[in-house]
């Protein structure tokens, strides 16, 4: 790394890395108890562990988030971060309050607004982290006085995650007013302003990866940001079909949701062309396969099989079902767990004291598994969804004879989110493997590392510190 | 205590991480096979 100040990242994803696990742990046990009796029915039942398995992932990716940017900035701006110990103290209290809302959801202490589950002092200190991140990136950029337009893509997309999370403080006694302002925040999150945090990563990492000319790739990126809010801002419309709101939602859903893969698939012909001028000439071919697999499956899970159920006419079928599960899934792994991991796969050789082996064959085994094992489990959900849409919507079983029709796709989805889960456990191995690195390497040498180059021995004096 | 002294302690945490993520898949393998017979198809 070129600034002392980025091994701040390395704790970052330390804590997103134990989240996932945590989330992947949480998750298998959700699924496990479609297939018959819960013999957990009365420690965890299902309405708890989906709660800590969807939280966990929001806090996971936004933790993750913040490392990166952590990371990125200084480079970009050229310069060391504002305050270290600043971005530790958030560390600590993101942590904290993570740790305690799961130890409260294990007691049903929340909200019970879907998402947005934390109770108000759990938001208070979501609130003041942000502000502290906010703070602390807005006087680096400024100290520099160097701002980069990833990085004003970056810094408007975690502004504005900042800004809508606001709605969520608000409680309202009204179901329908609440659902109407919930998606406020979680809908213009993950389908607006997370694209842009995600845009910009995908473009800082090509740049670096491909080397490809930053003018060239910035201007795209103004393109794909610019789609994003022309077809995501309405788009939050079709959360709204048939929750109490009035019928004009519909269409205005229809029609800008559809629109929505357009900056999807902006953003995996723009990682394409970056790779197909530049070729795979990088070392870090391993931070390559993330951050071309992130544009290819977030057009998949996000653009593709969202598009597949958002009109109207489809959705009024599919709305609540298995159908939700299979794009969720996919969509939220392509468009913001891989692009965390590509992330901490490039940044890995500069913030750890890794081997000659950054591109290691665990580090592929734990990528292929992953997207394998993801595929998978979005076939299984997808399977079982259109089962339970013809014989509950069309048909009109009860939704528990439903349930046990479709059990035989739950043994599939065990089956693949296993594979997913040895791919996960085989990335968080190859992390924790790997000690953090205290000082800051000469450029070229930095360069080198980066590029999966040998890393040379640790000073004993500088380990300490 | 430094920070790259955390590092030990983080590592045995991932550890548990792990082994709890193998356990939750031990155990709905067990709950797969035990309902395989039971599917009402």
């Amino acid at each position: 790394m070129r600034y002392r100040s980025q091994s701040v990242a390395y704790w970052y994803f330390a804590v997103a890395m134990v989240l996932f696990g945590l989330q992947v742990v949480f998750g298998l046990l959700s699924a496990v108890k479609y297939l018959g009796p819960d013999p957990l029915l009365y420690i965890l039942p299902f309405d708890v562990t989906k709660v800590i398995h969807t939280n966990l992932l929001i806090v996971w990716v936004l933790t993750g988030f913040m490392g990166a940017t952590y990371w990125l900035v200084p480079e970009e701006s050229r310069t060391e971060l504002h305050s270290v110990k600043l971005a530790y103290v958030q560390l600590i209290l993101w942590t904290l309050m993570g740790v305690t809302a799961v130890i409260g959801y294990l007691f049903r202490y929340g909200t019970g607004n879907k998402l947005l589950e934390q109770p108000l002092p759990h938001k208070l200190v979501i609130v003041a982290c942000m502000l502290i991140f906010l703070y602390n990136i807005g006087m680096t950029i400024r100290k520099a006085g160097r701002f980069t337009t990833t990085e004003g893509v970056l810094v408007l997309g975690l502004l504005s995650s900042a800004v809508l999370y606001l709605p969520a403080l608000l409680h309202y006694e009204n179901y329908t007013v609440s659902i109407f302002y919930r998606w406020w925040t979680i809908h213009l999150w993950v389908e607006g302003v997370w694209m842009m945090i995600m845009g910009s990563f995908l473009a800082y990492l090509l740049i670096r990866l491909s080397g490809v000319d930053r003018e060239v790739m910035e201007k795209w990126l103004y393109v794909i940001v610019g789609l994003v809010f022309i077809a995501g801002i309405l788009g939050t419309a079709h959360h709204y079909y048939w929750v109490g709101v009035p019928t004009y939602w519909l269409p205005i859903g229809g029609f800008f949701s559809a629109l929505e893969p357009l900056a999807l698939v902006g953003m995996a012909i723009y990682a394409y062309t970056a790779i197909r001028r530049a070729g795979l000439s990088h070392p870090n071919t391993l931070a390559l396969h993330w951050t071309i697999g992130s544009a290819v499956f977030a057009l998949f899970g996000a653009g593709l099989l969202g598009l597949a159920h958002t009109w109207p006419s489809v959705n009024r079928w599919t709305h609540g079902t298995l159908i939700t599960a299979m794009h969720g899934h996919s969509a939220f792994y392509g468009a913001y767990a891989m692009i965390v991991l590509a992330m901490i796969t490039y940044a890995m050789p500069s913030i750890t004291r890794t081997r000659n082996d950054v591109s290691s064959t665990l580090g592929f085994w734990a990528f292929w598994l992953q997207v394998g094992g993801m595929f998978g489990m979005t076939l299984s959900f997808a399977t079982a969804g259109i089962g339970q849409v013809y014989l509950e919507r069309i048909v009109g079983l009860g939704y528990l004879d439903t349930q046990l029709k479709i059990q035989v796709h739950f043994l599939m989805l065990i089956l693949t989110a296993s594979i997913f889960s040895v791919g996960v456990g085989l990335f968080i191995f190859d992390f924790f493997r790997r000690a953090p690195r205290a000082e800051v390497l000469p450029e070229t040498e930095a360069e080198s590392v980066r590029a999966g180059g040998a890393a040379p021995p640790e000073p004993a004096g500088q380990a300490a510190r | 205590m430094s920070r790259t002294r955390l590092y030990g302690p983080l590592k045995i945490l991932s550890y548990v991480v792990l082994l709890l993520m193998l356990t939750a898949m031990i155990y709905s393998f067990v709950m797969a096979l035990t309902y395989w017979g039971g599917i009402g198809v």
